[in-house]
């Protein structure tokens, strides 16, 4: 049995055994949950190859106009965003300690394989202190201030995952709090060579993430700055190390009974992987060299409730790097988005929604591509 | 110059009740032509909590968050929905306490009297029901209190 194979069907088994466990919902330890979301996108035109720019927004999938004739009109149908999860419900005397296990579909354009979102055990340790083990949202994420798209993450949003030690601390009130993380360090390396990107995940000093978060009765706001060591190691040569920063700004704002506005701004000379599926950390110069540059990502939207159960959201998305003279020519500059949608979701278990995206990029030698794409999606929870 | 939420709502009330004076047809009017607006307050409050209580209802369909970080969100907005209980408590206390100076008919006394004290009641289960965190129970005495707000709106306010 091929190895596709055998994760498509571990998949299959995992998400049977979560479906019944919902059915049972017996269990006192833990509690599993779940949704199912089909997706049919239509595409103007594609890449012949794209791996999972198919069946969500990868910047570096907007074909280009560089003369080739892309296929058109492309339909996709799939159910890769759907999730399954499973937390503890742990009785008192086990102590405030809290367990996530969350996965999706998205680990493969090819099969149904598993993709793990988050694993992680939160302990409070009284004081409004408490310590996070294992993977989870970045601390350089604003989760509250993502938009709330369909097609994929809009553009300038930070949505990376990764394993990390937090500790937090929460006023009594918890309309403030400090986060301080240590998280996996990956460097996302662009050099002469090759077009492509090269991670290099030896890196031995984690990144460090500072933040601040504040709750109000008009919404919330966190800052939060990020100190990185970017490593870059050749084969036969000496490994070489630059320190960088990033700093992000998130809010949501309330306007109104429901609706909102959603605002992220990050940046700095190693804001990178954090704010893009295309942008370097760093970059190799002839000499050999380690360089790092400027990056910068936003977003903007404003979701309007036309009442409790109907929902739009309207968002912007930029993010530009800044690409020394050496790199090759097919590098991502950058990149701009626009979604609307529609949500209907006339009871807490079914959302059906609807989505336009365009999507634009340029590359480094000038060439501009754009994508247009129509999603309709149904969302079932089971919780 | 800090105000405490209590004082910063009394406040408004009084700015709201300036604002709304020129009123001359409301039945709740005190004898000797002293209007009695203590009512802003509560409606203030009432509307706070029917607000807390959508967004908490809405976070159901969050999909960027993990469960355990929306049930986060939820006790965050809960304990604000508490705090609006305490506020909506004390206005409920204060609606009994004008009772005397309205003018009423004999016959109103004992259903208004009994609709304020449903009023303190639910508020204050609701402010304990949001304290313990239970969603299922914030539910269902905030629905009780809107009945109740609107049950009262309609016999003395009528609307």
């Amino acid at each position: 049995m091929s190895g596709k194979r055998a994760r498509s069907l571990l998949s299959a088994y995992l998400i049977a055994v979560f479906l019944h466990c919902q059915s049972a919902s017996a269990n006192e330890l833990f509690q599993p949950g779940a949704y199912l979301k089909l997706s049919a996108l239509l595409s103007d035109k594609s890449l012949p190859v794209q791996g999972l720019g198919r069946h969500t927004l990868v910047v570096n999938a907007i074909p280009l106009h560089d003369g080739r004739d892309y296929p058109r009109q492309q339909f996709n149908l799939h159910a890769k965003e759907s999730r399954f999860w499973v937390r503890s419900l742990l009785p008192e005397n086990f102590g405030s300690l809290r367990l996530l296990l969350e996965y999706d579909l998205l680990d493969s354009a090819d099969d149904y394989s598993l993709r793990l979102r988050h694993f992680y055990a939160i302990r409070d340790i009284g004081g409004g202190h408490s310590l996070l083990l294992g993977q989870a949202y970045s601390t350089f994420a604003s989760v509250a201030a993502l938009a709330d798209t369909e097609a994929g993450v809009a553009l300038g949003n930070i949505v990376v995952r990764q394993p990390m030690i937090r500790w937090s601390w929460s006023s009594p009130a918890d309309e403030l709090r400090w986060v301080f993380a240590l998280e996996e360090s990956l460097s996302r390396i662009a050099d002469t060579a090759s077009s492509g990107l090269q991670i290099h995940a030896k890196d031995v000093v984690p990144d460090l993430v500072l933040k601040r978060e504040t709750w109000r009765v008009w919404g919330s706001f966190s800052v939060a700055a990020m100190a990185r060591q970017i490593r870059h190691e050749a084969f036969g040569q000496h490994s070489q190390s630059q320190w960088g920063g990033a700093v992000s700004f998130a809010g949501v704002v309330n306007v109104g009974r429901l609706d909102n506005i959603r605002v992220m701004l990050s940046g700095g000379n190693a804001a990178g992987r954090y704010i893009g599926n295309a942008v370097p950390d760093a970059y190799v110069n002839p000499a050999g060299n380690l360089q790092l540059q400027g990056a910068y990502a936003a977003t903007f939207a404003y979701q309007h409730f036309w009442n409790e159960s109907l929902r739009s959201t309207v968002s912007l998305g930029f993010s530009r790097a800044r690409l020394p003279a050496s790199v090759p020519a097919a590098l991502t500059r950058e990149a701009r988005t626009a979604n609307i949608n529609l949500l209907w979701s006339p009871t807490e278990h079914y959302t059906l929604a609807a989505e336009y995206l365009s999507g634009y990029r340029s590359v480094k030698n000038g060439l501009q591509g754009e994508l247009n794409r129509v999603q309709l999606s149904l969302r079932r929870n089971f919780q | 110059v800090c105000f405490s939420r209590p004082l910063r709502l009394i406040l408004l009330a009084v700015l709201l009740i300036q604002l709304t004076a020129c009123n001359g047809s409301d039945p709740m009017r005190a004898a000797g032509s002293t209007v009695v607006r203590d009512d802003q307050l509560h409606a203030l409050m009432a509307t706070q909590v029917d607000v807390l209580m959508a967004r908490i209802q809405t976070l159901a369909f969050d999909q960027n968050r993990t469960v355990d970080e929306l049930d986060q969100e939820r006790r965050r907005q809960m304990r604000q929905l508490g705090i609006s209980a305490q506020s909506l408590q004390s206005s409920a206390q204060s609606v009994l306490q004008m009772r005397p100076a309205l003018v009423m008919a004999v016959a109103d006394v004992g259903k208004f009297e009994g609709l304020a004290a449903q009023l303190g009641s639910a508020a204050e289960q609701l402010e304990d029901a949001a304290a313990r965190g239970d969603l299922s129970a914030v539910s269902e005495l905030v629905a009780r209190l809107q009945g109740t707000c609107a049950a009262c709106h309609q016999l003395y306010r009528g609307f």
